[in-house]
């Protein structure tokens, strides 16, 4: 699956936050990076349907525009940056709702094999009777992530799906969805803040820069250290790991703060 | 061969698995509606007059056979307030439960959108001024007053939100504003009356059973079974509504669309309810939150559990309005505030877990 992005525009009301944006994205990790308020949510709601932008948004050819909600809905997962811990609702309940769509008064024998399937593959399947609000962040996050599977999605967006994990949770989310992204042939497209974690997990990387895209490319390529002080406006230094990944270790704003 | 029978093995666990999610839920509603029945009974042989369970269920099930002024007590005086309690508080519940789904706040009610001070206004002007909005209204001046002046304020909620967003802080700020407008306009009206209509005014904003006669319980009771179809078919959509409004729209749900609509027909639902004995407060309130503690916020079971427990509610609260002081019957809105706070308040500090 292919998913080209050509020359999206969009505005908050007068306040232009994503121009001329154009993108090609395959069945793997694209990352999004950038800093706050640079468009990186906005630029995933537009792929979801939520956000109407100008310009076009094509799936293998097809304009996302023209899908019905219904549609676009089965074919996105979309995890959203907040997520709801306060709902009273057992783990299993909130899988359910994952397939709103075909979701009838009485549940569907199919419907509750493919939840509990997803949450065996999750391993979290011993979750099931437990309500949400009993649940640890890292918990909570791989309920949401079962949830946007069971739709059996083409593209995962997720906004900063580590952003509220400890260190093992993080890399243990992002294995997870480098796993899932390969045996689905999934395109999955994830803004995050983290370059770390970023160099480390993604295919490809996308760097947002007031309102466009300033480099896309391998994370060897992109993430040097002119393009951090170019678009965070921080010094770093930029290393290699053992793994041939790339590390960045920040030093200091351009900004000077005495 | 061997791939259907795993099917049928995996088949059956996931439904077990769901059999333990839902079973206790199933339980639940059948001991309250259980509850209910007992409540009602018991609230219609309460009262000055002695009247034995026996002598109560074949005056209702053969009015014939009873006595004239067995069957007078039973068929004007008990079982309205009975059945009044019924839909009203069942009313209550449900829209209480909606109101707190489509606002996301567990401080909601039915009231919290001004409905209640709109009704009231809407009644105060018809008592005060003989004011009323339709040319013929007779003797519904009052009600039909407060139905429409209810309406009159959701609508005004509703238009608001239209224009800008509907998201919740729209939706209260205009309900809150609305509700301080017709507060002291109630207020004026007070200030304007003699003093005894300015006793009509006060004894219908306490809200009080005995108010309704069958022809406005029949209102009441099939606007309620119009309703909740409605509202059950976007049963699965209301529950993702909890998740929060992006994960709720990336799911295909059109929040904006659906939080009106649910307003519209709750609104509907609640004047309908108030406008025939006035404003009772804590059922709405009340009930939602007892649902949620036993069933959790799958609207299959949380709804019609909210709707059971608002009548259940106010049946007691009628029982107890009449047993209070012998041969005094206190309006049932002071009583459920009275009897409801308490135990209210000791239900959510003896709550473990945290429920919102």
């Amino acid at each position: 699956m292919k998913l080209c992005i050509e020359g999206l525009t969009f505005a908050y009301s007068s306040r232009t936050v994503l121009e001329q944006i154009n993108l090609e994205v395959n069945s793997a990790i694209t990352v999004v990076i950038g800093p706050n308020a640079v468009g990186k949510t906005t630029l995933l709601k537009c792929i979801c349907g939520m956000l109407k932008p100008r310009g076009r948004i094509l799936l293998d050819g097809r304009d996302i525009g023209t899908f019905t909600g219904k549609e676009a809905a089965r074919i996105v997962g979309y995890l959203p940056q907040e997520i709801y811990g306060g709902t009273a609702l057992t783990v299993l309940e909130a899988v359910l709702l994952g397939k709103l769509h075909s979701l009838r008064w009485r549940v569907s024998d199919d419907d509750l094999d493919i939840a509990l399937e997803v949450l065996e593959e999750l391993g979290i399947a011993n979750l099931a009777l437990r309500s949400l609000r009993e649940l640890s962040g890292g918990q909570r996050q791989l309920v949401s992530i079962a949830q946007v599977l069971v739709q059996r999605p083409g593209i995962l967006l997720m906004d900063e799906p580590t952003s509220n994990l400890d260190l093992q949770h993080q890399l243990e989310i992002l294995t997870l969805i480098k796993r899932m992204t390969r045996e689905r042939g999934l395109i999955t497209i994830i803004a995050m803040h983290d370059l770390n974690l970023a160099a480390r997990y993604a295919d490809n990387i996308v760097v947002l820069h007031q309102g466009r895209v300033y480099a896309s490319g391998r994370p060897a390529s992109v993430l040097t250290a002119e393009v951090i002080r170019a678009v965070y406006g921080v010094e770093a230094r930029v290393s290699v790991d053992d793994d041939d990944v790339p590390l960045i270790t920040p030093v200091r704003s351009v900004r000077d703060t005495k | 061969m061997g791939s259907s029978a795993d099917g049928l093995v995996k088949v059956s666990r996931s439904r077990a698995v769901y059999k333990q999610v839902t079973g206790r839920k199933y339980a639940y509603l059948l001991v309250s509606a259980v509850a209910l029945v007992v409540a009602m009974v018991a609230d219609i042989v309460t009262g000055p007059s002695g009247l034995s369970v026996r002598q109560a269920v074949a005056t209702i099930i053969s009015p014939g056979s009873a006595d004239t002024t067995t069957r007078a007590i039973v068929w004007l005086i008990r079982l309205p307030v009975a059945v009044t309690a019924l839909t009203v508080g069942a009313s209550l519940g449900m829209a209480g439960a909606e109101m707190q789904t489509i606002l996301g706040n567990p401080l909601a009610s039915p009231y919290t959108l001004g409905i209640a001070s709109a009704a009231g206004f809407g009644a105060a002007l018809a008592i005060v001024l003989g004011v009323g909005v339709m040319p013929v209204a007779g003797q519904f001046l009052i009600p039909l007053n407060a139905f429409v002046f209810a309406l009159l304020c959701s609508f005004v909620v509703y238009l608001v939100a239209r224009l800008k967003q509907a998201t919740t802080e729209t939706l209260i700020l205009a309900g809150v504003a609305l509700h301080f407008l017709f507060s002291s306009l109630i207020a004026l009206l007070k200030y304007l009356a003699t003093s005894e209509r300015l006793h009509a005014v006060v004894f219908w904003l306490f809200g009080d059973l005995n108010k309704a006669r069958w022809p406005d319980i029949a209102v009441i009771g099939s606007f309620l079974l119009v309703v909740y179809p409605i509202l059950a078919r976007d049963a699965w959509k209301l529950t993702a509504l909890r998740l929060g409004d992006e994960k709720a729209e990336s799911l295909g749900v059109d929040v904006e669309r659906l939080r009106l609509k649910v307003l519209l027909l709750i609104s509907a639902l609640t004047a309908t309810a108030i406008c025939f004995v006035g404003t009772i407060g804590f059922i709405g309130l009340a009930a939602p939150h007892i649902a949620r503690m036993l069933v959790g916020e799958d609207q299959r079971f949380y709804v019609p559990l909210s709707t059971i427990g608002g009548a259940l509610l106010l049946s007691i609260a009628s029982i107890a309005s009449k047993s209070i002081v012998h041969g005094v019957v206190f309006p049932v809105g002071v009583i459920t505030s009275f009897i409801g706070i308490p135990f209210f308040v000791s239900l959510v500090l003896r709550k473990r877990k945290r429920f919102w």
